[in-house]
């Protein structure tokens, strides 16, 4: 979006105020430069060539957690959370990014360079990280590390990444459907049980899965950041490697992979009417797994077997109603498993404070935000919590620690395939807090 | 205000609670008015209170060194009543949102200024009671705002404005004295007890003190709701509507109207409500009380309203009576959706008349924006005479920007020529404080003595309501 256009979308707020009443962050720092209307504010003068310091609002606009909830409640139709990531965009042009995203970009848009450091740190880890005690995927750094709060409980990585613990087709007998799976960095480099569980349920659905090795990174962080020129490089790249496969659908396990190729490609390759094209014929048939288990490719309830557990689901911001629309989909499944008894926080869709890399950011509002979605989870008075999202596992699981709550959080999907399990052993009953 | 003053009140305040980043500062140069857009009203620093106690010592401060301090609460205001002209400290209550205590057998609460209205009525309505003033920007107006400004919205009619629901006040004097109006240790409803110190403050605009906390009547919620919604096929038709159904001896608890335009704004914005978008303006009647009565207001609204409208129709079911609040709840800030590429501006946009000058300022509204080449969207509480006409105008064009300063011009004046006001509830602040002299004559001379008398060195809100 060019500057004059991005000027024209942010004269359309007429600053009444609502995304104060909605914006998590400003309800955590209670400064106007916190939320959207002060951020626009500020982008517009900027944009009208008044005196604003760039750096201060460059480190403002990234102060946001792009979570939507101001843009779907603004009356004036002003999708704030989108500006705000044009603005980005354009600071990061005319200031560049920070030393440290521009290191960590550099490396995670060379997918093997990415896939070996990834690959190494898993070797090393243990002598960094020292791993909590339960089931919970969660360590803590032995050392102090730049960027990373002290107390802040981070997930180890994987011993082997998904992609590496599968051939590239995992066949079954007389498919019904064929799909690629869309792994994202999550699933594959740190929580590969969701991911196991995505292509254990999809089989036992008679689903042929294809995990194209040469997939990379959806892009969100690095366009988040506003470098939206890596960000096309890894979406053209994707949209490649995803165009080589005959498949019935694409799927996701995270709302903001989902989001990258339903949403986000679109709007980093207006410019590009051949990816475009392209785009069109994979984002069509692109589906979170909860979505297309009920939607597209409905399971059988009577292959659930029985899982004894007492959850709470989270709406990720990206994957929930302000994103994919992905909500009661996955209450559908949930509730389809016996044994499973849910108990609903107050606003499920409410945002967890994770943001992505906002939360290594700016930790202590991220915590903030979080502590008030771990009191409504306590409330709840349920064990465990589900969620399709990895980046708000992550943080979730930080946050149910520092609280002292002993929830353990899990993907829909791992929950789904306990039971597809359960059922397999026998009509066993499964514990699901493991 | 200087360098020194800066640090003398990060002394004071703390280091965490004084602002003065250039960024930040420019994000309290701004409230919603058109004016503040053209304008940037830079202030020196911002402090940000968390406690009612940070105040006392910060305006002391401020008193002897004559430093201008500007009260703020969400910066909804769309008069530029909350923004500092002449530079100084802006005071940001945001944070001093706790609710102190709820005395619902006593019909009563104590409040902080931070509370923004809707969480108020939030807790209060789970308790089966209200507090009943109700702006449309319920979402984000904190009730020190709504005190400063006697803000009231739909159902002032039959509730009356915020000023009928102040009890006492907790006030920072200019020279950083705290005083308790109402009574120190009172609780009661009414007193007759001294000269009415709370409603002074009331509508000031921050003029005369600084309000840190406010003890508020509540009223129980009526036990049923129901809207009958008239459309019509000429503005005028609804103002007569409107004096019938007073004549028919009933008080809806509110009657908004929407104009063309306005039905437009709220069926982009929801499409799934369906107003008839081929009249020239709709009246939404809301009755309210024990549900016989509810149904018969309702259908005695109908009757009278049928010979004069084109339709009426009226429910009481729960959930498409919030859907039709919500619609015209959000209509202000949804305007600019009739014209793609426009913008809302807030410009002449608070008149108020007599009930029979109701149909003649309708069409003046409508004349005017014709004679400019306007769209002027507007919707209000008809039921007391106070509109809120949104121009919507391209802000890129200058042309367009001096031609709508004229058309709130003559907004203004046509509400005086009505024997009307220019201001229902959004307040005078800076932008219409040119017509006070007009409006009051020598009264506004008495106002001065008062704003004299009591912040003698014009620290507070200076500039405000031409004083």
């Amino acid at each position: 979006m060019n500057a004059d256009a991005l000027r024209k979308l942010v004269n359309q707020c007429v600053r009444c105020g609502q995304c104060r009443s909605v914006c998590p962050v400003f309800q955590e720092i209670s400064i106007e430069s916190g939320v959207a209307r002060g951020k626009l504010a500020l982008l517009r003068s900027f944009l009208e060539g008044q005196e604003v310091p760039a750096e201060e609002l460059q480190g403002l606009l990234n102060k946001c957690l792009l979570c939507k909830t101001c843009g779907s409640q603004c009356p004036s139709g002003v999708a704030a959370d989108e500006l705000i990531l044009a603005g980005r965009e354009l600071m990061a042009q005319k200031r560049g990014l920070s030393p440290v995203k521009k290191a960590v970009f550099s490396v995670l848009k060379n997918r093997k360079v990415f896939d070996f450091c990834l690959s190494m740190a898993s070797l090393g880890q243990d002598f960094g990280i020292k791993r909590l005690p339960g089931k919970r995927l969660g360590a803590i750094s032995r050392f102090p590390m730049p960027g990373l709060a002290r107390r802040r409980v981070i997930p180890p990585f994987a011993g082997k990444s998904l992609r590496k613990q599968y051939p590239e087709v995992i066949k079954v007998n007389q498919p019904q459907a064929r799909v690629a799976f869309f792994t994202g960095c999550m699933a594959n480099y740190i929580y590969t049980g969701s991911g196991k569980a995505a292509i254990d349920v999809l089989v036992a659905n008679h689903i042929e899965v294809v995990l194209p090795k040469k997939q990379h990174c959806c892009g969100y962080p690095v366009f988040t950041a506003g470098d939206a020129e890596d960000g096309r490089l890894l979406a053209r790249h994707n949209i490649d490697i995803f165009s080589e496969v005959t498949v019935d659908a694409v799927i996701t396990v995270c709302g903001s992979c989902g989001s990258a190729w339903r949403h986000e490609y679109q709007r980093l390759l207006t410019d590009d009417p051949v990816y475009l094209k392209k785009l069109a014929v994979i984002a069509r048939k692109t589906y979170d797994i909860a979505e297309y288990l009920t939607e597209v490719k409905p399971i059988n309830k009577n292959d659930l077997g029985e899982v004894n557990a007492h959850i709470t689901i989270h709406d990720p911001c990206h994957l929930g109603a302000r994103g994919m629309g992905v909500t009661k989909q996955v209450r559908q499944l949930l509730s389809a498993i016996p044994g499973v008894k849910i108990s609903e926080m107050k606003e499920p869709g409410r945002c967890c404070g994770s943001g992505g890399s906002f939360n290594l950011g700016y930790y202590d509002i991220a915590r903030g935000i979080n502590d008030n979605k771990v009191a409504d989870i306590a409330q709840t008075g349920a064990d465990m919590v589900v969620t399709g999202c990895g980046s708000c596992r992550m943080h979730l699981i930080d946050g149910l620690v520092q609280n002292r709550q002993e929830h353990n959080v899990m993907h829909t999907i791992e929950l789904l395939a306990q039971s597809y399990a359960a059922k397999q052993a026998g009509g066993k009953t499964q514990k699901s807090i493991s | 205000m200087n360098q020194s003053h800066i640090q003398q009140l990060i002394k004071i305040a703390g280091q965490d609670r004084i602002c003065t980043e250039q960024a930040d500062l420019m994000c309290y140069a701004y409230d919603s008015s058109l004016d503040s857009q053209l304008h940037r009203y830079m202030p020196a620093a911002v402090f940000t209170p968390k406690n009612a106690a940070d105040v006392s010592p910060v305006l002391k401060y401020c008193h002897e060194h004559t430093i201008a301090v500007t009260a703020r609460g969400a910066g909804t205001g769309q008069c530029g009543g909350s923004v500092a002209p002449g530079g100084g400290l802006v005071i940001d209550l945001s944070a001093l949102n706790r609710i102190v205590e709820i005395d619902t057998d006593n019909l009563q609460v104590i409040v902080e200024t931070g509370v923004v209205h809707a969480e108020l009525n939030q807790k209060l309505a789970a308790l089966g009671f209200s507090f009943p003033p109700d702006p449309g920007s319920t979402k984000m107006a904190t009730i020190g705002g709504m005190i400063s400004y006697n803000a009231s919205g739909m159902r002032a009619m039959k509730y009356g404005t915020t000023r009928e629901y102040v009890l006492g006040l907790e006030v920072v004097m200019a020279d950083g004295q705290v005083i308790t109006t109402g009574g120190m240790n009172c609780r009661s409803l009414k007193t007759a007890s001294g000269y009415e110190l709370t409603k002074l403050f009331v509508g000031a605009e921050g003029t005369l003190g600084l309000i840190t906390k406010a003890r508020l009547k509540i009223m129980p919620l009526p036990e049923k709701k129901g809207i009958a919604v008239a459309s019509f096929a000429k503005l005028g038709d609804a103002g007569k509507a409107v004096v019938e159904v007073f004549r028919h001896k009933i008080v809806p608890s509110a009657i908004e109207i929407l104009d063309k335009s306005a039905i437009k704004a709220a069926t982009l914005y929801k499409p799934s409500i369906k107003l008839p978008t081929d009249a020239a303006a709709v009246l939404f009647f809301e009755v309210d009380g024990p549900p016989p009565g509810v149904t018969y207001q309702a259908q005695k609204i109908a009757e009278v309203c049928k010979s004069i409208a084109i339709e009426v129709n009226w429910t009481d079911e729960p959930s498409q009576v919030k859907t039709l609040w919500e619609a015209r709840s959000v209509v202000g800030a949804a305007s600019g959706r009739v014209r793609p590429g426009a913008t809302r501006v807030y410009i002449g946009e608070d008149i108020c008349v007599p009930i029979t000058n109701v149909g003649a300022a309708l069409e003046g509204i409508q004349e005017i924006g014709e004679k400019y080449n306007t769209i002027i969207v507007t919707y209000g509480h008809v039921a007391d005479g106070n509109f809120h006409s949104a121009p919507v105008i391209d802000l890129d064009s200058p042309e367009e920007i001096e031609r709508v300063q004229q058309v709130g011009d003559e907004i203004h004046e046509m509400a005086l020529r009505l024997n009307g006001t220019v201001t229902g509830e959004h307040g005078v602040g800076i932008v219409r404080a040119k017509y006070m002299e007009r409006e009051h004559g020598p009264a506004l001379a008495v106002m001065r003595t008062i704003k004299k008398a009591l912040d003698p060195r014009n620290i507070l809100n200076p500039g405000k309501m031409g004083l």
